[in-house]
């Protein structure tokens, strides 16, 4: 792997870092395994690349990109509570329909954004382009999201969310109206996907209709690999664990990639991945069980 | 002041499996009132803590605290008024929570949540104070995760916290029943000085005779969903466990059999 490729990694890995701290909020926080953002992350693209080439200011764009993502999270989150339908049901019944939604939304498969003038452009002047700028950039990006999302989830109100996954009896008890914590919190978090996807087309220069397939495994990847490496406790730790577990398993599928002797091509990127979260999974088990075996071995 | 009128709650209505948990319940509990709230397994007592709670809505009847109508509030509209400690240490509080985060959750009871920090300083200083009453010496363990705490422990916390703001009524739910016999203790005598302490009205359901005589002023006992004798002041003093059951067979009929009654 080259330098080049390196800083590819890292830049992807920064900026699914935000699909993982959606996903994180979603599956660990409130217990509510969402797969809407397979939706949400090329809802943000779309919807962001059709307004950037309408005209619209990328920075509005952007914004309007993470509205469409949290509505997403909204009717999911709606569909689970209001009807008290299984919450994996919901997420597909709405990733299902962003399918069809992004092709109306885009009005054709893809669009490239080349020469359309985005929130990174400012970085394309000769004097600051390097190697290193779109990674800064979105360390500097995620940073933001990171602290602010860990101020919240500190407050009043996100103590309430961080309650309401953990004992959702018990947080009604203390008064926490637990059903709108869950409408806010799959919002907020399909909203960070939206935010990734929007991000993702502006760097990358197109959305895609399918840039979202594995979405979730991608996320759920970073969540777990981060938590292998941090073992987080508190809160703003498991936050860095997404960042940095997205960016070593972008750096791990990279290096896969590469290694000639596997043989192994982009398109296998989907394959790459579902044997590197099933190996993070079963990991512990396995470790849990040859431990157990040696010491009743004794 | 807390009213119960004519409370009838059933389970699995129309099916096989139907079952009357409450036949018209009609409970007055004044201000500062402690009632004990006796009976066999499946006499109703959770149940009539739950209506109170807003877990279980009644089919029939009312609910009103203070001459508010509460009956078709939820559980957690009706937080204000009621606080409320588990049987299972496990439910009243947030294991992977610290210590420190589930005091600050129950601060916020009743309260609107803003975006302000949910701990700060003053906030910790009042925990630490609310805490070294215990004696168990947690004030100085307020970030630790409260899983790590034993269920005596999570129970003395949860008890802390249900005083950590106003309220019109608590409902103990067997509280001491999944504890050790002298951790038991330990918190009974912590319930009674708390109750004293802030003047509170309390409902507590309980397995055992024993507690429903010694604490409170007032004991209420449930046969099959039906108050079948409620007892205070002068008429309870002096009362043995003995004189329970035949209280209980002159209202009902009945010999009691049931041991778990007996258990005390």
């Amino acid at each position: 792997m080259n330098l080049i490729q390196f800083m590819g990694a890292v830049e992807l890995g920064l900026l699914y870092g935000l699909v993982a701290m959606g996903v994180w909020l979603s599956f660990r926080i409130l217990d509510f395994p969402d797969l809407t953002v397979d939706g949400s992350f090329p809802l943000g693209a779309a919807v962001c690349a059709i307004l950037i080439v309408s005209g619209v200011d990328p920075w509005v764009a952007t914004f309007c990109a993470i509205l469409a993502g949290m509505l997403a999270g909204l009717t999911t989150a709606w569909i689970s509570v209001r009807w008290n339908i299984l919450h994996l049901l919901a997420s597909i019944l709405t990733m299902t329909a962003l399918y069809s939604i992004n092709l109306r939304i885009m009005g054709r498969p893809n669009i490239a954004l080349l020469g359309e003038k985005t929130i990174f452009s400012a970085l394309e002047d000769p004097a600051l382009r390097s190697l290193f700028t779109m990674p800064f950039a979105m360390f500097i990006l995620s940073g933001v999201v990171l602290v602010l999302l860990y101020r919240f989830l500190m407050s009043e109100k996100g103590l309430a969310i961080r309650a309401t996954g953990a004992n959702s009896r018990m947080a009604k008890a203390q008064g926490v109206a637990v059903n709108r914590r869950i409408l806010f919190g799959i919002s907020l978090s399909n909203g960070l996907v939206a935010l990734a996807g929007a991000l993702f087309a502006q760097s990358q220069g197109f959305a895609d209709v399918t840039m979202g397939v594995g979405t979730i495994i991608v996320g759920l990847a970073a969540v777990i690999v981060g938590e292998a490496i941090f073992n987080p406790r508190i809160i703003l730790t498991a936050l860095i664990a997404c960042v940095f577990g997205s960016i070593f398993y972008r750096l791990a599928i990279a290096m896969a990639l590469n290694a000639g002797f596997l043989g192994l091509q982009a398109s296998d990127l989907q394959l790459v991945t579902a044997v590197i979260v099933g190996i993070a999974m079963v990991t512990p088990k396995l470790r849990a069980k040859i431990l157990d075996f040696a010491s009743s071995g004794r | 002041m807390i009213r119960m009128t004519d409370l009838h709650v059933t389970f699995n209505r129309g099916t096989a499996m139907e079952k009357k948990a409450l036949r018209g319940v009609t409970l007055d509990i004044k201000k500062g009132d402690f009632v004990c709230v006796i009976g066999g397994n499946g006499a109703g007592k959770t149940t009539l803590l739950n209506a109170l709670c807003g877990d279980v809505f009644p089919e029939k009847g009312k609910i009103s605290i203070d001459n508010k109508d509460v009956t078709n509030l939820s559980t957690w509209q009706r937080a204000p008024y009621v606080a409320r400690v588990f049987q299972d240490p496990m439910a009243g509080t947030c294991a992977n929570l610290t210590i420190e985060e589930n005091l600050a959750l129950a601060m916020g009871r009743g309260a609107k949540r803003t975006f302000k920090m949910a701990l700060n300083k003053e906030h910790r200083d009042k925990f630490r104070a609310q805490l070294s009453r215990l004696k168990l010496g947690l004030e100085n363990r307020l970030q630790d995760p409260i899983g790590m705490l034993s269920g005596g422990q999570r129970q003395a916390v949860s008890l802390v916290m249900a005083v950590l703001r106003p309220m019109k009524i608590i409902a103990l739910d067997e509280h001491t029943a999944a504890l050790d016999p002298k951790t038991a203790a330990f918190i009974l005598e912590l319930t009674h000085e708390i109750v004293e302490e802030h003047y509170l009205t309390t409902l507590m359901v309980t397995h055992s005779m024993h507690q429903a005589l010694e604490l409170g002023n007032r004991t209420l006992m449930l046969h099959e969903g039906r108050v079948v004798f409620d007892v205070e002041g002068e008429k309870r003093r002096g009362l043995k466990v003995s004189d329970l059951l035949d209280l209980f067979h002159q209202a009902s009929g009945l010999e009691l059999d049931d041991d778990s009654l007996l258990l005390s």
